[in-house]
């Protein structure tokens, strides 16, 4: 429990110093929103086939509301470490860290934390905006629901953080981390829920994604907020992604333990 | 007063020269190839498996079966596997030398500074997507047991290779744009973004979406247009409009460069 205090007291002043950072390369962050071009492709196909008749169910403002939550959930739960934190390793600066007696991954967690407070209010006006233009009602905002949210975005954040820093990990072994971490991202993102709704794949494959980590990334978030699970549905998906976030995490530190016991740093 | 046909002749050895440096330096860096070629080979899965999602809900998109669709994918990476091996690897050094200066080297040269800067470093690994590209129409073709005939291949690579001018011509004018922006970075996010458009048929987007990309910003011509000159449904008024826009691209590129270089001062001045 000691340990615990004490990350509490460090905690605020991480975060304080992590948060005037991100906003020295707010710049940086606005560029992140141009990723979002791509669902907003695969969007504007499904409202075309809505056209005539709902697709599996969604209609065109369905899909609206699907698509914007997509883009709004990426942001608060997207997460890019891989590069940074496979660079901190090969290249030996990670020495640094190990002399302070924070776990560098708390350096990480506290950048990503600052990163989405940054960059989440820039497009919540937009799609605030896209949502109150398009008729008929796409999100549901009761309190119950919007903790469920709540709730579903932080697995989906813990989910993110740790796979990713699971993959750089791996960089204590070998080169290519880059190449599996985008391997990843594109694995993710379309079994995730991102790319298109898991209720669209057919129904024994959308079945099985629902078990299966990458849902937490995008996809739970989203159907919570729009209104498509019960509280029950939604309590089961939470729970799954709870799960894999544990085993996750835990592979991740046992990884990364593994890791720095061989790691002798580039040029001593 | 050099002639005409040996000012060609001396940039085409220009190009030579510069495609086997690539080369040499490429096969420095063999792993990439493999690295590459399943990145190519995943983006291709995603692109089908959005297709195929999109088809196990209807039977055509915008007028357009499975398999034809597939032609509009294949003309897609071909594009980009061009965008990424040519265009993209100018444009970061482009946008290097412009910040530090290094862009003197360029401009003293006895040559066309927009060639020399647009064209000199290809990134062969990245042809991997062409190779793609190329497998996805030939399944397309053989799913829909069509050979097309000799006109068609003709309009097609006629209007393929448009499609290539145009990219360039649209590369080109955004390199020549750090001449006066220097962090254009977020631009060509924006312009990479733009182009995932062109993995699906035009015809399949709703109508504003249609009518824009159609019309007034070419990217339908980066893929819609190729495949339906393969697959005979083009009129020929809509593949003049695609030549005519990929000459005037590129004749505005031209301008824009000159504009841009007479621009530049250089870093220390």
């Amino acid at each position: 429990m000691h340990k615990l205090t004490r990350l509490l007291v460090i905690y605020p002043a991480l975060l304080r110093a992590y948060w005037e950072r991100a906003v020295a390369y707010r710049a940086v962050f606005a560029v992140s929103l141009l990723n979002a071009i791509f669902p907003l492709v695969m969007m504007a196909i499904w409202i075309g086939m809505a056209q005539d008749g709902p697709v599996a169910g969604f209609s065109a403002p369905d899909f609206a509301g699907y698509y914007l939550a997509a883009v709004l959930v990426r942001r608060l739960t997207g997460v890019g470490i891989v590069q940074d934190a496979e660079r901190l390793v090969r290249s030996g600066e990670l020495s640094v860290y190990l002399f302070r007696p924070l776990d560098v991954v708390h350096h990480f967690f506290a950048r990503v934390l600052t990163g989405r407070v940054v960059v989440t209010p820039m497009l919540l006006a937009p799609v605030a905006l896209a949502i109150l233009a398009i008729p008929g009602p796409q999100f549901d905002l009761r309190p119950a629901t919007l903790m469920r949210f709540a709730l579903s975005c932080g697995i989906g954040l813990l989910f993110e953080f740790y796979a990713q820093w699971l993959l750089a990990g791996l960089a204590f072994w070998i080169v290519q981390t880059q190449g599996i971490a985008a391997a990843y991202q594109f694995v993710k993102a379309f079994l995730g829920g991102y790319i298109v709704p898991l209720a669209l794949f057919p129904p024994a494959v959308s079945g099985l994604l629902t078990w299966l980590p990458f849902q937490s990334s995008v996809a739970l978030p989203v159907e919570i907020l729009t209104g498509r699970l019960s509280a029950e549905q939604s309590f089961l998906r939470l729970a799954i992604g709870a799960g894999w976030v544990a085993l996750i995490a835990l592979g991740a530190r046992l990884l990364w333990r593994a890791g720095l016991r061989g790691y002798s740093a580039v040029g001593g | 007063m050099r002639t005409i046909p040996h000012t060609i002749a001396r940039y085409v050895g220009l190009l030579k020269l510069f495609a086997h440096n690539s080369v040499l330096t490429n096969l420095e860096y063999r792993v990439n190839f493999a690295g590459a070629l399943l990145m190519s080979l995943l983006d291709a899965l995603w692109a089908v498996g959005g297709a195929v999602l999109f088809y196990s809900h209807r039977a055509t998109l915008g007028g357009w079966t499975f398999p034809e669709a597939l032609v509009v994918v294949g003309m897609f990476f071909i594009a980009s596997g061009f965008l990424d091996a040519f265009l993209q690897p100018n444009l970061r050094d482009v946008i290097e030398a412009v910040r530090t200066g290094a862009m003197d080297y360029v401009l003293i040269k006895p040559i066309s500074p927009m060639f020399h800067a647009t064209l000199r470093r290809f990134r062969l690994e990245k042809l991997s997507s062409l190779g793609v590209g190329l497998a996805l129409i030939g399944y397309a073709l053989a799913q829909l047991r069509l050979w097309p005939g000799t006109e068609r291949w003709i309009a097609f690579l006629g209007l393929g290779l448009a499609a290539l001018i145009l990219l360039y011509a649209l590369m080109a004018m955004l390199t020549a744009l750090c001449f006066w922006v220097v962090d254009i970075a977020n631009i060509e996010e924006l312009v990479f973004g733009v182009l995932d458009v062109a993995r699906f048929p035009a015809q399949a987007f709703p109508e504003p979406v249609r009518g824009i990309i159609s019309l007034v910003i070419p990217i339908a011509f980066v893929s819609t247009v190729p495949a339906e000159a393969l697959l005979g449904r083009l009129t020929p008024a809509m593949a003049l409009y695609g030549l005519a826009w990929a000459g005037a691209a590129l004749l505005l590129s031209v301008l824009v460069w000159r504009a841009a270089v007479s621009r530049y001062t250089s870093a220390s001045s």
